[in-house]
């Protein structure tokens, strides 16, 4: 109780002291301020952004190899397709499925340019077309109906699999059965997409994950496979494939395989390189990476507003004491111990300190606020975000309050007390 | 009977600054009961101030004992003397007593914030020495609004708030002018009357004549 009582009595003393030099109590915490803030905002940014990469990379699948066909010249299309083909085709897979031995399903998917009759207004469907065993190697939910089967794609059935938002726009059309015209086919709509694990869409480019729920699947055409000849339900660009999938047996394997496969690819394709290999998991070690990376700033940011805040609450407090050092003289003269003089310094540092968290963190959470409408992925006030910046504010201040305090124990009453 | 409360044997105290050694006190010899009133005489630089501090704990002899209340403080470590200090011993100065922007009862009551005392006691007390001084009105004061007088009246108040057997009183007349030091005098005279030692350092031979005993000093020794 009598703890207590001198407990509040200290506080009410520091506060009384503090706001005696109101402006200058206020400028001394802008360094602790303006460093909890930024820790606040780089944790709750950061955080957000490791998510939202971590999230796509799961999409993609982490036993995933991925090759994509890339845009080139067209010289060196000239150059390509003299020798051995241009782009992908149903041969590199199936010679990638024969020469290495890890690889356990594969997959394949054509981007197709085709407009939609009577679609939705509201959004631009992907048209694309997969083997069977796409659905299997991304992992696709379905929320209703089948996937595309081998059947379809050996009578090339105009069948389709829609995904949600496109289901969703079309409405009683939209539904298992219903009929979507593409150029002059109409696909009986056999499946619809369930929930995409992806949170949120749009801000997928940077990476191969696509956006399902605004996509359409159709069967891909055998012909395309075996003979390399036009696709012939839609118009397309010919025997190139857009994106082959190789799913390997084990996460262990991936990088070895991929070698393997590069090797093959280069084999196939010696002249010109149009394509792109995409291994997740390399992209999930990355963004690890880069999230080590990321915590190594932002323990380098907070250590230098750590220092900065800190430094300055010293300063004022080194400047508090040589002034008051009257102030100490009489305290000591009274009865007041050497520890006394240091809590009650040390007291006012950790209020400062502590103010000076709080508005950090309030004038953090509005920056988030803000920030949230400019920047694409989530923004995530964590409880990291606030105890963190807050400890280390607090850590700092007194930290640098000790110094101050112990000057001032080390005060002698009897000079401060002569005139 | 009243029992000894400072008893000094050939205290002295030497300060060196650079090469010069400064004989502040030297072979200092005293003894005072509780309730004794003396009064410290002597000009500029005799070492009243020093002797008072000794007294008063804030200071340890270079060599000699001094025993305060029966205790041996000469060598009493700096934890050890605030304790004593504390609730024990009260200080008047000439100057600087208060701390300015604290008010009359914060000033008064802040020996207390040291000492085992709950918080309402020490704030009845604290307003009773107020009261006993003349300024019940002027509680919520702050000490830079009060006059010379008034200030010295507040230090008073807050030596004796604690109920201290010893009150040290370094010139507490220096600064006033005389009528204005008269009062201060009777409310320390009062102290003495009470049953508080009081050691009182003046200039003033008319002040002193208050005491019971006179000292002279001279250099460090008493003439
Ligand atoms: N910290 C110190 N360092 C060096 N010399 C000191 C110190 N304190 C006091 N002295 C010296 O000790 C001597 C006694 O000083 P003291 O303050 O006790 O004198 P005093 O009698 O109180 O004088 P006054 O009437 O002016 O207050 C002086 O010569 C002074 O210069
Ligand atoms: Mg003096």
């Amino acid at each position: 109780m009598v703890v207590l009582c001198k407990l509040s009595a200290y506080l009410k003393i520091a506060i009384m002291s503090l706001r005696l030099n109101r402006l200058r109590s206020m400028l001394s915490i802008l360094g602790i301020v303006f460093g909890v803030m930024a820790v606040m905002v780089i944790i709750a940014v950061g955080e957000g952004m490791k998510n939202e990469a971590l999230q796509q990379i799961e999409q993609l699948g982490i036993r995933n190899i991925y090759i994509r066909a890339i845009e080139v010249t067209a010289e060196k299309k000239v150059v390509a397709s003299k020798n051995h083909g241009f782009g992908l085709t149903w041969d590199d897979l199936v010679r990638i499925r024969s020469g290495c031995a890890t690889v356990e399903n594969v997959a394949a998917l054509k981007e197709l340019n085709a407009a939609i009759i009577g679609g939705p207004r509201e959004i631009t469907p992907q048209v694309v077309s997969v083997t069977p065993s796409y659905g299997e190697a991304l992992d696709l939910r379905l929320e209703g109906g089948r996937f595309i089967s081998q059947r379809d794609c050996l009578l090339q059935n105009e069948v389709c699999v829609i995904g949600r938002e496109i289901s969703r726009s079309l409405g009683r059309s939209g539904q298992l059965g219903g009929i979507i015209r593409i150029e002059d086919h109409f696909f009986k709509i056999v499946g619809i997409l369930g929930m995409s694990r992806q949170g949120h869409e749009g801000k997928t480019e940077n990476i191969a994950a696509r956006n399902y729920d605004e996509m359409i699947l159709l069967p891909l055409g055998t012909m395309v496979w075996l003979a390399g000849a036009g696709d012939r339900q839609v118009g397309g660009e010919g025997q190139s494939l857009t994106e082959l999938i190789l799913q390997i047996d084990a996460p262990e394997h991936v990088l070895d395989s991929s070698r393997v496969i590069k090797r093959i690819m280069t084999s196939l394709h010696p002249d010109v390189q149009a394509y792109q290999i995409i291994i997740p998991l390399e992209l999930l070690n990355q963004t690890r990476k880069a999230k080590r990376m990321l915590t190594l700033f932002l323990v380098t940011i907070a250590s230098i507003s750590l220092l900065v805040g800190g430094v300055g609450i010293m300063n004022i407090m080194l400047a508090t004491v040589s002034e008051r050092k009257k102030e100490i003289g009489i305290r000591r003269a009274v009865g007041a111990k050497k520890k006394h003089i240091l809590v009650q310094f040390l007291t006012e540092s950790a209020i400062l300190t502590f103010l000076g968290g709080v508005i950090g963190i309030s004038l953090g959470g509005m920056a988030m606020i803000i920030l949230s409408f400019f920047i694409p992925w989530q923004v995530d006030i964590t409880v990291e975000a606030i105890i963190f910046p807050l400890l280390i504010s607090s850590v700092a201040g007194l930290f640098f309050g000790i110094y101050p305090a112990y000057k001032a124990t080390a005060v002698d009453p009897i000079q401060a007390l002569r005139s | 009977m009243s029992h000894t409360l400072v008893s000094m044997a050939g205290v002295s105290k030497t300060y060196s600054l650079g090469g010069n050694v400064v004989q502040a006190l030297c072979e200092i010899t005293l003894c005072l009961e509780e309730g004794q009133f003396v009064a410290v005489m002597g000009p500029s630089g005799s070492g009243k101030s020093t002797l008072l501090n000794i007294m008063g704990c804030l200071d340890r002899p270079t060599s000699g004992t001094y025993l305060f209340d029966g205790e041996n403080v000469s060598r009493s470590s700096d934890e050890n003397l605030s304790d004593i200090r504390s609730g024990k011993i009260g200080f008047i100065f000439q100057q600087f007593n208060l701390i300015q922007h604290f008010n009359v009862l914060e000033n008064v009551s802040m020996p207390f914030l040291y000492m085992d005392v709950d918080q309402p006691t020490a704030m009845t007390k604290s307003a009773q020495a107020i009261e006993k001084v003349g300024l019940g009105h002027r509680l919520s004061h702050k000490s830079f609004e009060l006059s010379g007088g008034e200030i010295q009246r507040v230090a008073i108040a807050r030596a004796m708030a604690p109920e201290p057997k010893l009150i040290l009183a370094d010139e507490p007349t220096g600064n006033l002018d005389s009528q204005t030091g008269e009062r201060i005098m009777d409310l320390i005279s009062q102290l003495h009357v009470a049953g508080t030692a009081v050691v009182l350092v003046t200039h003033n031979s008319q002040v002193a004549s208050r005491a019971q005993t006179i000292y002279y000093m001279k250099d460090g020794c008493f003439v």
